[in-house]
């Protein structure tokens, strides 16, 4: 049996369309497709591990309705994902905290899937295989997270000749060329630049821009591909992305005057080794390097806040596969992070909000002041191994993840005059099972189900001696899913999924009024979310094709042992998404639909007048207790397609966000003495109109 | 707002609620502002606090503020300017009632609300961005929402050397209140008079201050750990109990050397009286006031 084959065999039948694990081998037996769109997929059941995996080509993705071409948009759609507030870009999976999940491109982690305002994906769909989600309980090839994984694959680039993609809308140009000078080197270069910030300065209202920041970003990747010997390449890959954001509100009061000036940015540098061998064992080694940068400069009226991280970030990825029995598949892999961050901050504890603050839109944070520099560095060495183990309908991967933590902070109590700094080193360690099963209980139906326990290092921004603690140790979480799949039709597949996710020692506030020094963050917050979901996928059937993705789930937040429990900040009860897309000719209409519950808030039950400040402060009753009204926006998308000969081809598409112009509330306003109490809503229609030109 | 002026590109309107209220305007009696002579000491001495109480001319002026210290210290996660616990009578110290009243502060002043950590190993208090310390003074009016006064307390300072500490209690002199120059009004370039403003029209006011008043005063820079002058800033806070002003506070930056402040009053359109509030506070905590009575002419 061929690799191909056997693998293709592994991922045989029932469930949802997945991109081949091994697309250089799967390509070689796939037809010739010029196009730089050409892709393999495969449609087949999902391997017993990350049983909660939802993967999509690129390729189909992007030409979802509300993606605006962007294939890794199409995550807002998937079950499990909480909708972001608008222009906030977060990754709300399963109800964890954005910073709990983790983001990966070819296995190398990167800061941000969104630029900000979450307008566009940070690497460029057209470099694309696959879009994959794995809101939780995921294999032990991955930690440092005790939320979700996002992966996107980079794909194998054409062999011949030379290939170019533009894109021009309403958002952004970007562009893409790839070429192959040799039988054995092929390259890809692309780009992307962000002029939103300029169109809606010309056609909108000026006071939109100051609830909805629109950054000015950019993003590029090149890619080379060398082939080596048969079976065997190296890729060198560079990814870069930045955004800048500067706002500034004048006034006549010096005390009301605000500006904000962001900017935040990466880069990363990878190679990619890769090996199929004839028995079918495989290697992969991915070591990388890279840099991340986020810069916030803000002043309410005379307060200063600003916080100026730069990191460095290493890695390597390596990971053998192989068959040691005809139903038994090893993998045994190595997962190394380090991150060496410099920092420096000023302003208010407060300031940047954590989860779990109580804070009311519009409310001048507090004038309380103080600074710090600081360095941390964490390293994460993190064997693993996995078996995947089919005996009969059953198919068992238990996995071992043993996660070692060196976590090191410059300054173990704050700067006094030059005295010495005495630094802060802690090693930590974590052994991670996790076990997923899959059990077909007939040609049509099976069921799955995986666990799991995770952790994750502090964030840097953390172990600060003043503002955070230095001391702090990892977080951790424990997953369970529990599934059912059952294919009704041979493009038709239902899907349901019930979660739990436990996660404790969580980073949170002090909260008593005399914290110990260098203690202003305790590791003291547990929390819980737990849920179902269900998603009805049709795969392309006469052209029509689509999914309907509901989660119903509640997450929950405890701070302390002595505080009570509290509802997570992001938590949304009720997410529903329809997404359905009809190819005529030519021509493509799709529309998406979404409907989400108002994410909580915490109500205003009176004020107080701040003599000093001369302005009134609210005075908040439970936390968490109200919440702004749901959620619903209809999208729909038209596309047409003009072939040029040649293989060209030029894409023409127009995507109308929230079509019915509903207006909904992104947030509570306030009036000056917290008396009354209205609705900010998001934009009420954004039209997107493009080309896209494929040579 | 433009319209959209490029089809299918953006349709995007104003997003923020309306609420038509106006914060300028004094509708019912509540208290303005607060000012402590003198303006800054240590914890324990005697202060004179005198309460700027605005009622408009329509309402009985029989008001008279309650006056608590409240001892509860904020903790570190409260984003606001006191405790919670300042609402309950359980963490008040009564001074007084009446318009004034004097007191000393309290005595622990420096420790629950300053630098002094009650232990070692505590964290000190943040200073505001002035590198001041305050103590919470809560004032009642009936009928009005609770008000705060933050008193400057004349502490020490955290996280510094000897030599920097002692530097600094050498250069830092406790700050003192402004005081507002006379009000200048004008309609159309001439002298207004107050007692005659025609109904409707626009009064150009003008406050202003003296140098003096926007004192320079020793800063402790954490950051760089080094003792630096600073400049107050400067803020006019204006109320009315009847017609429009342009902008409720206006003021002047750190930076800005100008020693005044503008601000237009539209008179009501209907005659009657009229009450005008001052209040100048610099950036550490001082204060000035002013009232004026208008009466609008037909």
């Amino acid at each position: 049996m061929s690799p191909v084959s056997h693998q293709a065999r592994r991922f045989r039948t029932a469930g949802l369309v997945l991109a081949a694990g091994f697309a250089r081998a799967a390509r070689a037996q796939a037809p010739a497709e010029p196009a730089l769109a050409q892709e393999v997929v495969v449609s087949g059941a999902r391997p017993a591990r990350d049983a909660t995996d939802v993967k999509l080509a690129a390729a189909q993705a992007r030409r979802e309705p509300g993606t605006q071409g962007d294939p890794v948009k199409v995550i807002e759609s998937l079950p499990g994902v909480g909708r972001a507030s608008f222009g906030s870009g977060q990754l709300v999976l399963w109800g964890a905290a954005p910073e709990d999940s983790r983001v990966f491109v070819d296995g190398v982690q990167i800061p941000q899937l969104f630029h900000g305002s979450g307008i566009r994906s940070t690497i460029n769909g057209d470099l694309l295989q696959s879009v994959s989600l794995t809101p939780g309980a995921y294999g032990a090839d991955y930690g440092r997270g005790i939320g979700g994984l996002v992966r996107l694959e980079t794909r194998d680039l054409p062999r011949v000749g030379s290939h170019a993609v533009v894109d021009l809308n309403t958002l952004d140009g970007a562009a893409l060329v790839s070429a192959a000078p040799s039988e054995r080197v092929r390259f890809a270069v692309a780009f992307r630049y962000g002029w939103l910030d300029r169109v809606l300065n010309a056609v909108s209202a000026p006071d939109v821009g100051e609830f909805f920041a629109v950054p000015r970003y950019r993003d590029y990747q090149a890619k080379v591909q060398i082939a080596l010997r048969d079976r065997e390449s190296l890729d060198l890959a560079v990814l870069g992305s930045s955004d800048e954001l500067t706002r500034a509100v004048q006034h006549s009061d010096p005390g009301l005057a605000r500006s904000l000036a962001t900017s935040s940015s990466f880069e990363r540098v990878y190679l990619r080794y890769r090996r199929l061998f004839d028995d079918g064992a495989s290697v992969e080694v991915v070591p990388w390097l890279g840099w991340d940068s986020r810069r916030s400069d803000a002043n309410f009226g005379a307060n200063p806040a600003e916080l100026e991280q730069r990191a460095l970030r290493f890695g390597l990825r390596a990971e053998h596969r192989s068959r040691i029995l005809p139903s038994v598949t090893v993998r045994v892999g190595l997962d190394f992070d380090g991150t060496r961050a410099d920092l420096s901050r000023t302003g208010s504890l407060l300031i940047p909000a954590r989860e779990g603050d109580v804070t009311v839109f519009g409310q001048p944070p507090g004038d309380d002041s103080n600074s710090d520099k600081w360095r941390a560095a964490a390293l994460n060495l993190a064997p693993y191994v996995t078996v995947d183990w089919d005996i009969g309908p059953l198919t068992l991967a238990p996995g071992l993840r043993f996660d070692g933590y060196l976590l090191e902070a410059s300054r173990k109590t704050p700067r006094v005059g030059q005295t010495p700094a005495i630094g802060q080193s802690a090693l930590a360690t974590q052994f991670e099972p996790r076990l997923a099963a899959r059990f077909r209980l007939s040609s049509r139906v099976t069921l799955f189900g995986s666990a799991g326990l995770y952790s994750q290092p502090p964030a840097a921004a953390d172990l600060s001696a003043v503002f955070g603690t230095p001391t702090l140790g990892p977080e951790s979480a424990s997953h369970l899913t529990l599934g059912e799949s059952v294919e009704i039709t041979p493009t038709l597949a239902a899907q349901v999924t019930g979660f739990y996710r436990s996660l404790s020692e969580l980073t949170v506030r002090e909260p008593t009024p005399t914290p110990r020094l260098a203690n202003s963050l305790v590791s003291s917050g547990v929390g819980r979310s737990y849920g179902v979901q269900i998603l009805v996928r049709q795969r392309p059937w006469h052209g029509f094709f689509g999914w309907l993705a509901y989660t119903i789930s509640r997450s929950e937040r405890r701070d302390t042992p002595e505080a009570g429990e509290r509802l997570f900040d992001y938590d949304q009860p009720n997410v529903f998404t329809l997404v359905a897309s009809k190819e005529q000719a030519s021509w493509t209409f799709g529309a998406r639909f979404r409907y989400a519950s108002g994410a909580p808030r915490t109500p205003v039950i009176g004020a107080l007048f701040d003599e000093k400040h001369d302005r009134y402060q609210p005075l908040v009753g439970s936390q968490n207790a109200d919440r702004l009204p749901d959620f619903w926006q209809l999208d729909v998308r038209v596309d047409r397609k003009f072939w040029l000969g040649n293989g060209g081809q030029l894409l023409a598409y127009v995507e109308l966000l929230n079509v019915t112009n509903h207006a909904n509330a992104e947030e509570y306003g306030y009036n000056s003495d917290y008396t009354q109490r209205g609705v900010i809503s998001g934009l009420p229609l954004l039209g997107v109109v493009g080309a896209r030109l494929e040579l | 707002m433009r319209r959209a002026a490029i089809p299918l590109a953006f349709a995007a309107c104003a997003c923020r609620p309306d609420f038509n209220d106006d914060p300028a305007l004094v509708t019912a009696a509540r208290v303005l502002a607060v000012k402590s002579e003198p303006a800054e000491a240590k914890p324990g001495v005697p202060l004179q606090f005198t309460g700027f109480l605005a009622v408009p001319p329509s309402l009985p002026s029989s008001a008279s503020p309650i006056w608590n210290f409240c001892i509860a210290p904020k903790a570190p996660t409260v984003d606001n300017v006191v405790s919670p616990a300042c609402l309950d009578a359980a963490s008040l110290v009564a001074v007084g009632e009446g318009s004034t009243v004097t007191a000393p502060t309290p005595s622990a002043a420096c420790t629950l609300f300053g630098p002094n950590a009650a232990a070692s190993g505590l964290r000190p208090r943040d200073p505001d961005v002035t590198g001041g310390y305050f103590q919470p003074l809560r004032v009642d009016l009936a009928g009005a929402d609770p008000a705060f006064h933050l008193q400057r307390v004349l502490c020490g300072l955290a996280d510094a050397s000897a030599d920097i500490a002692s530097e600094f209690g050498h250069a830092y002199l406790p700050n003192e209140n402004p005081h507002l120059a006379p009000l200048i009004a004008t309609i159309a370039g001439d002298d207004a008079d107050f007692s005659h403003i025609p109904a409707g029209a626009e009064v150009e006011l003008a406050v202003s201050w003296s140098a003096a008043d926007a004192e320079s005063y020793a800063y402790f820079d954490r950051a760089a750990q080094l003792i630096t002058t600073r400049r107050e800033s400067m803020r006019v806070a204006w109320y009315a109990s009847a017609g429009k002003l342009d902008v409720q506070s206006s003021g002047r930056a750190e930076g800005d050397p100008a020693l005044s402040s503008n601000n237009v009053w539209t008179a009501p359109t209907n005659p009657g009286s009229a009450k005008l509030w001052i209040v100048l506070r610099d950036s550490r905590g001082g204060v000035d006031f002013a009232t004026h009575d208008l009466e609008v002419a037909r």
